[in-house]
């Protein structure tokens, strides 16, 4: 009895932490379609006034802080609750209909445990993501940037280029001759 | 977070997950539930594959994110290296030494009237030279300074997840992993345990002793596998903070002095970490599951990524 009022409790918890992640997701969603933590932080590094603006990037931090927190609490409770039957589960002489429903309800808190594990991935998904997407763009950059450099260097390298060609049709054109120099038998 | 650990997780998960002994012996006496439990079975045996696919999946999405960092750095380390102008100098040095030896066969030439004073050579050289190498330099430096002032905020912020919100996930979820595997272990060796004391003297012992014989080693397997994991987790956090720190560095440096020669070595640093970083996101190295079909899995994972 004192197992399934745990039982309740906990699916009570998991509901609860199920609908605050997802309204922190859609919240977050939302936020990162108009601004997102790091494009204010980005905003914040490249602008001026770095330090004239809070840093927004605390904020969102710290909300998922918190609903991280929850839903490892509330996995915390599943664990206790999970331990216990399944010691229940494992003394000898259970009548068939209490291992029948320790059976299901370790199923059942198996399934529980995955939808926050659900809801933590979502967590670390979405904001690296966000850092992703913008990595994403600063390499494309780099990319252009070397190839700038490379087009760059085919510049020096043809000046160079013709600075040699102009030497060798000087050397060519010029009325100097290779010089020999006589080579005088020495007495013997 | 570092692919491996993640897919070790995961893979760990999905074996223990096909051990659990409330998917096979589910307290069910009814005739009608249990002419459904071979069924019910398959289909369960089949939803823990279908997660698992489901979850390797999600552990890419976080993988690219590192493939990302990685590459970040060889172009940070390709656009702040010197081979560019290297070469260049090797190039106008040999120009310059052609046009020496003009000038010197053209002062030594009898019928040469005007004696030419300096090495036109050494000049145009010395010119392109450092003409080439400075714009290059220059060049470089802008780009490299903004690359790694732009790049450093999400460095920290990857850094900063990484320490606040991944690590935290991730030791609950090996802690819970672990205690999982052995209250499992528990309940499934339990039954054979007390038949086997019950009845020392029967025939079914030894049923339970050759139920052991191949149930413990799966024990100390996936035990070893997640201590292996839990120190991979430490390992990565003093990384990761140890790579974010340098490239702050390298930051700081770069705008205090800008000096392209400083920043390179600092690059080489960080690319050193970067390294050790790469061991864990190299998924050819992985282990596969040792009860289950390799080459299935191995293809099986390719489509789920490649989706």
């Amino acid at each position: 009895m004192k197992n399934l009022l745990r039982i309740l409790l906990v699916g009570s918890i998991v509901c609860a932490c199920n609908n605050s992640t997802k309204t922190s997701r859609s919240e977050t969603d939302t936020s990162n379609s108009v601004s997102s933590p790091l494009d204010s932080a980005l905003k914040n590094d490249n602008g001026n006034n770095s330090s004239a603006l809070p840093p927004p990037i605390d904020a969102e931090a710290e909300k998922r802080r918190e609903i991280t927190t929850a839903v490892l609490s509330s996995k915390e409770e599943i664990n206790l609750l999970e331990s216990e039957i399944s010691d229940s589960l494992s003394r000898s002489g259970l009548t068939s209909g209490r291992r029948s429903l320790f059976s299901k309800t370790i199923q059942q808190l198996e399934a529980s445990s995955d939808i926050l594990n659900r809801q933590l991935e979502q967590i670390l998904v979405s904001d690296l993501k966000n850092s992703s997407e913008k990595l994403d763009g600063i390499v494309k950059k780099m990319k252009g940037s070397e190839k700038e450099l490379q087009k760059m260097i085919a510049k020096l390298d043809k000046i160079t280029g013709y600075l040699k060609t102009a030497t060798d049709l000087i050397q060519s054109l010029s009325p100097i001759k290779p010089v020999i120099s006589k080579v005088v038998a020495a007495p013997k | 977070m570092p692919y491996k650990i993640l897919y070790d997780y995961y893979t760990i998960k999905f074996q223990r997950k096909q051990l659990l002994p409330e998917n096979y012996v589910t307290g069910d006496t009814e005739r009608v539930q249990l002419d459904e439990l071979a069924e019910n079975v398959i289909s369960r045996l089949e939803e823990i594959k279908g997660e698992y696919d489901e979850n390797l999946s999600t552990a890419s999405e976080i993988k690219t994110v590192y493939d990302l960092l990685e590459t970040y750095f060889t172009s940070l380390e390709a656009i702040s290296g010197d081979n560019f102008y290297k070469d260049f100098k090797q190039k106008s040095s040999d120009m310059g030494k052609k046009m020496n030896n003009l000038v010197t066969k053209l002062n030594t030439y009898p019928a040469a009237k005007i004696t030419v004073p300096m090495s036109p050579g050494d000049f145009l050289s010395s010119f392109a030279t450092f003409h080439g190498r400075n714009e290059l330099k220059a060049k470089q430096a802008n780009m490299v300074e903004e690359y790694i002032t732009e790049a450093d905020t999400l460095v920290q912020a990857i850094n900063i997840h990484y320490q606040e919100i991944e690590l935290p996930i991730m030791k609950s979820w090996f802690d819970e992993e672990k205690r999982m595997i052995r209250d499992q272990f528990k309940r499934s060796i339990a039954p054979y345990l007390q038949n086997a004391n019950r009845h020392p003297d029967s025939i079914g012992s030894i049923v339970a002793f050759e139920f052991f014989s191949k149930i413990n080693p799966v024990y100390y397997q996936l035990s070893d596998e997640i201590a292996r994991d839990q120190l991979l987790v430490k390992q990565t956090s003093t990384m990761m903070s140890d790579m974010a720190k340098t490239h702050s560095e390298l930051k700081t440096l770069f705008n205090s002095n800008g000096k392209t020669s400083a920043v390179r070595e600092e690059i080489e640093e960080l690319r050193g970490k970067i390294g050790k970083l790469k061991e864990f996101f190299n998924k050819g190295e992985h282990e596969n599951p040792s009860f289950y079909n390799l080459t299935q899995h191995e293809e099986s994972t390719k489509n789920t990524i490649g989706r």
